[in-house]
């Protein structure tokens, strides 16, 4: 597998075809970040489309010294970060509304062995998830996503999030620990209810 | 493997149930109790991990769930038609790319000089041990009688005879104690030195 200092090096001499290599490898990580940062996905695709086009037409300051994957989340950070902003100004609830909210969508087929629940908690859970997250406070829920959606080490997300080592760690540890004690009040609040 | 390794493998999004880490936690009662401790928001997000693999499954049955209208969308986003990438995203990024490249730059030139840095302090301990040595040896030499290293109390002590023989001598022969005889103790210290300095220099 050729790896991505080479594939933009060949990408800055013309083989632009070969950005597609390296959409296929970060998109999907990007896009659950998003995703679970803003809760609306068509947003989350907008945000990682972006932050690739801009990857992409700021190519010739790429440099292999730094990694491409570093570069490319602080860009999407940066995009994030700008997109909280302009969200502030037009505050917006938010809320577990999957299928109240969803009247009017075309529920699809299934395309894999799972059965319709099987995805349906899988989706409540994801949004559970994405809730709790943003109770968190900003730097704790990136860290937290750029650890487990973005599949980063705890050196990049340092990077990334233009802070040292052991406050990568501590933003990990204590978004962790917020998360751990409010999904354990929530399992304990449904206990008493049933 | 230390405890800060054990946590980062404690939320590792793939390798979290390494055997490393399992003989970790099976001998550290604390990296224990911080996985419990943790475990509700760590198993959540490594079932969401594990069972997606595709975000696109998971939006089968996706929602948004932000209320969200499609006007405020549109106020977000460009509208269909107009360039989707500004000025502004593009100079952002070749920010990163400039931040990124001097870090990695500082990185490379504070590495080589890092490098001889346990070297240095070896160096350094080596110093400090024989500078308090000197110091201490100094300090001893300056608190013990200063005429015991003086030559010219010691040859002639050294040409003296033991006044502890010598008194034994003189009592075997004198029985009767003279009131000198009993007042020169320092004397006697001083023979003692002699002698005894002179045999440990030999």
């Amino acid at each position: 597998m050729i790896d991505d200092a080479t594939i933009m090096k060949r990408i800055c001499s013309g083989e632009y075809l070969l950005f597609d290599e390296l959409v296929l490898r970060y998109r999907e990580r990007l896009l659950r970040f998003a995703w679970s940062k803003y809760g609306s996905l068509s947003a989350a695709e907008d945000l990682v489309q972006e932050a690739f086009l801009s990857a992409f037409a700021a190519r010739e300051s790429y440099n292999p010294a730094f990694a491409f994957s570093t570069w490319l989340w602080t860009i999407f950070l940066n995009l994030c970060r700008r997109h909280y902003k302009r969200e502030l100004r037009h505050p917006r609830e938010m809320v577990r509304s999957s299928f109240a909210a969803a009247e009017a969508a075309v529920i699809p087929e299934p395309s894999s062995s799972e059965t319709p629940l099987q995805v349906a908690l899988k989706t409540e859970q994801f949004e559970l998830l994405a809730l709790y997250l943003a109770e968190l406070p900003e730097v704790q829920a990136d860290a937290l996503r750029l650890r487990f959606f973005g599949g980063m080490k705890f050196t990049e997300i340092a990077l990334t999030m233009d802070c040292s080592l052991s406050a990568a760690k501590i933003r990990v540890k204590n978004g962790l620990l917020q998360l751990a004690h409010r999904f354990s009040e929530g399992s304990t609040s449904e206990g008493e209810v049933s | 493997m230390n405890c800060d390794e054990a946590f980062d493998l404690i939320t590792h999004p793939t390798d979290h149930n390494c055997e490393e880490l399992q003989w970790h936690l099976q001998l550290c009662p604390r990296c224990r109790q911080m996985k419990e401790t943790l475990a509700p928001a760590l198993d959540t997000f490594q079932q969401i991990l594990d069972d997606v693999t595709d975000v696109d499954q998971l939006s089968q049955f996706h929602a948004d769930f932000h209320q969200t209208s499609d006007q405020e969308s549109a106020s977000i986003f460009p509208k269909t038609g107009q360039p989707f990438l500004s000025a502004e995203t593009v100079r952002m990024a070749e920010q990163a790319a400039s931040r990124l490249r001097a870090e990695s730059v500082t990185n490379q030139m504070t590495k080589p000089s890092q490098k001889p840095k346990p070297h240095q302090k070896r160096l350094v301990h080596a110093a400090l041990i024989l500078l308090v040595g000197f110091l201490m040896g100094w300090g001893i030499s300056l608190n013990g009688p200063e005429n015991q290293f003086s030559p010219s109390v010691s040859s002639l002590q050294s040409q003296q005879p033991c006044l502890w023989i010598a008194q034994r001598e003189s009592r075997a022969n004198q029985p009767a104690k003279t009131a000198r005889e009993k007042g020169s103790a320092s004397n006697v210290v001083l023979s003692c030195v002699a002698c005894h300095l002179q045999s440990t220099a030999e």
